[in-house]
């Protein structure tokens, strides 16, 4: 089978002993990234970004790669230790996970959610190897009427999907439109919004702006709401002893879900904007709900942490889906990684796999091995990690202020976008602090130029025609998907209520029935 | 904690200059072209699409903070992100104090050079948040920058201005 031999091949494109070495500090890193308080995966992907500069393209990626997933293994360890999430999609993770540690379980707890990931990550990578050729041969029909429309409903997903307020969700990619505008316009060579300034031309480099709004937003959110001032309840953590290692009922409760999670994971990652927290958050309900003691959760049921741990990490993988094949991120994350393969002349999307299969198959290797070198980590560093979580955030917070304003000079030598990252880290923190959406700021940032030149390719051939979007079956059906996006919101809350109140009518009636 | 009523919030503030910022944006796009001669789309044209559905919901952004002053809440924890975090209070002056020494720190970057000013932003930022250990902070300001030099410098070979040192 073709995928098997792309595969080899990718494997034998990752084991050089310089792939190896820094899939190796990706993992490390990531999980670093991980524990830390207050920095989830997609401001450490951009804070480690400038560190990737001195690297070979396939390298770089693989090693961002790991850093993305390692940070999705490592987020668990402070969600189970100090109750406190590195980022939203290990939020499910607190639930069952705390209880077990304060029950003086939290070695079995971290070895059991380690296995999670590890079967998940696995399960996607194999997922992935599979899905990936087969969406790419779909998406390399697409036109540009197709190609636009998927950037559109991509980012429509992420702004429903995400639901925090979904008019500032449209306005934050507004913003990040308007942002990819600066510098000259490829179609007429005219310059916009550069203000007469050299440095403006070639646009508004996303590094900067990633930097900015997930590294140093975070940062003053942390300390806003006073991170400073937190003395973190710590429960400790011993590898000596049987009582680190899960039992065999630990085992057997868990397997069910970890296989559910991950399956689950890896459909719901493939959607834009869905990711980790809502398939998290999903695993976890699916669980309590199959479970025959559901009162156990929330006090510890192991299911309840190895169910959304295993989900997060699988969706991590199928969020790759849509990054490689249609060059479409789906989440904060995943739209730094996308900035990073642009940044070294990579262009993700259908041809990818076609005209680099190297490059794309090794980084899907990397996923196998990774994932081993995480399990590992994972089972016999687990006291490491669990201390750089007691790193306080007063001594970390100047740390990676220092080394986010390093690291933005270093990508271009340029002062001037450090100012931009550092103005980018004060919107930041008022975007997240007023309900609007980083992510999708930086995803309309990184999708702006696409959107526009597929817009622009779109109204050529048609002469200016709107008409072609309906014109194609392709673009018809992705027309569909964008209208049942846009309806959701309005029409979700009443169909809820409809059947709140149906249920509600036919309580009553059985009230009225029994004597 | 909310605003008195009729005092303007931090929420209108943000949104009122975040309009202003998209009409200069979108006056600007309405000066460039809508269409070539040949017919295809302008400069303008996806400037001023972003440009005007920005106002229009920035607009009603801020006419819903106008009408919600008394009740200028945050929207943070709305995905849970702030799950088992405890309430410690707001502290906006220690943000703002790092929000200068930040600026400070890069508008001395290149004069003063990576280590000299990353060593005094840490000693700074440390002699504020974690003032009962100075010596650790003084310790940690020397080598952390010292350590960030290094690591862009040597090990990564990307440049960093030496600003005074040399002269010494």
């Amino acid at each position: 089978m073709d995928v098997f031999a792309d595969l080899g091949q990718g494997i034998l494109a990752l084991l050089t002993l310089q792939n190896v070495l820094l899939l190796g500090a990706g993992v490390l890193l990531g999980m670093v990234v991980g524990v830390m308080p207050g920095l989830g995966p997609s401001a450490g992907l951009a804070i480690l970004l400038p560190l990737t500069f001195a690297l070979e393209p396939t390298g770089a990626i693989i090693m961002l790669a790991a850093v993305y997933y390692g940070a999705m293994y490592g987020g668990t360890i402070t969600s189970v230790l100090i109750n406190t999430p590195g980022e939203s999609a290990t939020v499910a993770s607190t639930f069952d996970g705390y209880p077990l540690a304060r029950k003086g379980r939290a070695g079995p707890a971290l070895v059991m959610a380690a296995i999670a990931s590890f079967v998940a990550g696995t399960i996607g990578a194999v997922l992935i190897s599979v899905a990936a050729p087969a969406t790419a041969a779909v998406a390399a029909s697409f036109g540009p009427p197709e190609l636009f429309l998927v950037v559109v409903a991509g980012l429509l997903t992420l702004i429903v999907v995400i639901g925090r307020n979904r008019l500032l969700g449209v306005l934050s990619a507004l913003l990040g439109f308007g942002l990819a505008t600066v510098g000259i316009d490829v179609g007429s060579g005219e310059q916009r919004y550069t203000f007469g300034s050299t440095q403006l031309i070639n646009g508004i480099d996303f590094i900067p702006v990633a930097i900015g709004l997930f590294g140093i937003g975070e940062i003053l959110h942390t300390l806003w709401r006073g991170g400073h001032l937190e003395r973190l309840g710590y429960v400790r953590v011993s590898s000596r002893g049987r009582g680190f290692w899960p039992n065999r009922e630990d085992h057997r409760e868990s397997r069910g879900a970890i296989v559910r999670g991950s399956f689950l994971g890896f459909v719901v990652g493939t959607a834009p904007g869905a990711g980790a927290t809502v398939a998290s958050l999903m695993s976890y309900n699916l669980e309590k709900s199959l479970s025959r003691r559901p009162e156990r959760f929330g006090k510890g049921a192991m299911a309840g942490l190895a169910g959304p741990e295993a989900a997060n990490n699988a969706a991590s993988a199928g969020a790759m889906v849509p990054l490689l094949t249609l060059g479409i991120p789906g989440s904060a994350s995943t739209a730094v990684l996308l900035g990073g393969f642009l940044m070294w002349g990579l262009q993700p999307g259908p041809l990818l796999m076609d005209q680099n299969p190297e490059f794309a198959w090794g980084l899907i290797a990397s996923m196998y091995l990774g994932n081993i070198m995480l399990l590992l980590v994972n089972l016999f560093c687990i006291p490491v990690f669990a201390s750089i979580a007691r790193v306080p955030f007063r001594v970390l917070a100047p740390i990676i202020i220092a080394l986010c304003v390093a690291g933005t000079y270093t990508v271009n030598g340029s002062i001037i976008e450090v100012g931009i990252m550092l103005a980018c880290g004060v919107l930041g923190f008022f975007m997240r602090r007023f309900g609007m959406s980083p992510a999708a700021l930086v995803i309309a940032l990184v999708l702006g130029p696409l959107a526009e030149e597929t817009l622009r390719q779109t109204m050529i051939i048609s002469g200016g025609d709107p008409a072609i979007f309906l014109q194609r079956t392709t673009s018809t059906v992705l027309l569909i998907v964008i209208a049942v996006l846009v309806l959701i919101p309005a029409v979700l809350p009443r169909i809820r209520r409809a059947v709140r109140a149906r249920l509600t009518a036919r309580d009553r009636t059985n009230d009225t029935l029994v004597p | 904690m909310a605003p008195a009523r009729g005092r303007i919030g931090v929420r209108t503030v943000f949104f009122g200059l975040l309009l202003v910022l998209l009409a200069a944006y979108l006056q600007m796009a309405l000066g460039m072209e809508w269409r070539t001669e040949a017919g295809r789309i302008g400069a303008g044209f996806f400037p001023r699409v972003v440009g005007v559905l920005g106002v229009a919901l920035t607009l009603v952004a801020l006419v819903h903070s106008l009408r919600d002053r008394g009740g200028d809440t945050d929207e943070r924890d709305v995905d849970g992100e702030d799950a088992g975090e405890a309430d410690l209070g707001r502290h906006p002056g220690t943000m703002a104090i790092v929000v200068g020494a930040s600026a400070a720190f890069a508008a001395t970057f290149v004069t003063l050079g990576a280590v000299v000013a990353c060593a005094l932003f840490l000693f700074g930022c440390l002699w504020l948040l974690n003032r009962p250990r100075p010596l650790l902070n003084a310790v940690l300001s020397l080598g952390l920058a010292l350590g960030l030099y290094l690591l862009f410098e040597t090990l990564l070979g990307a440049g960093l201005p030496a600003g005074v040192l040399p002269l010494f």
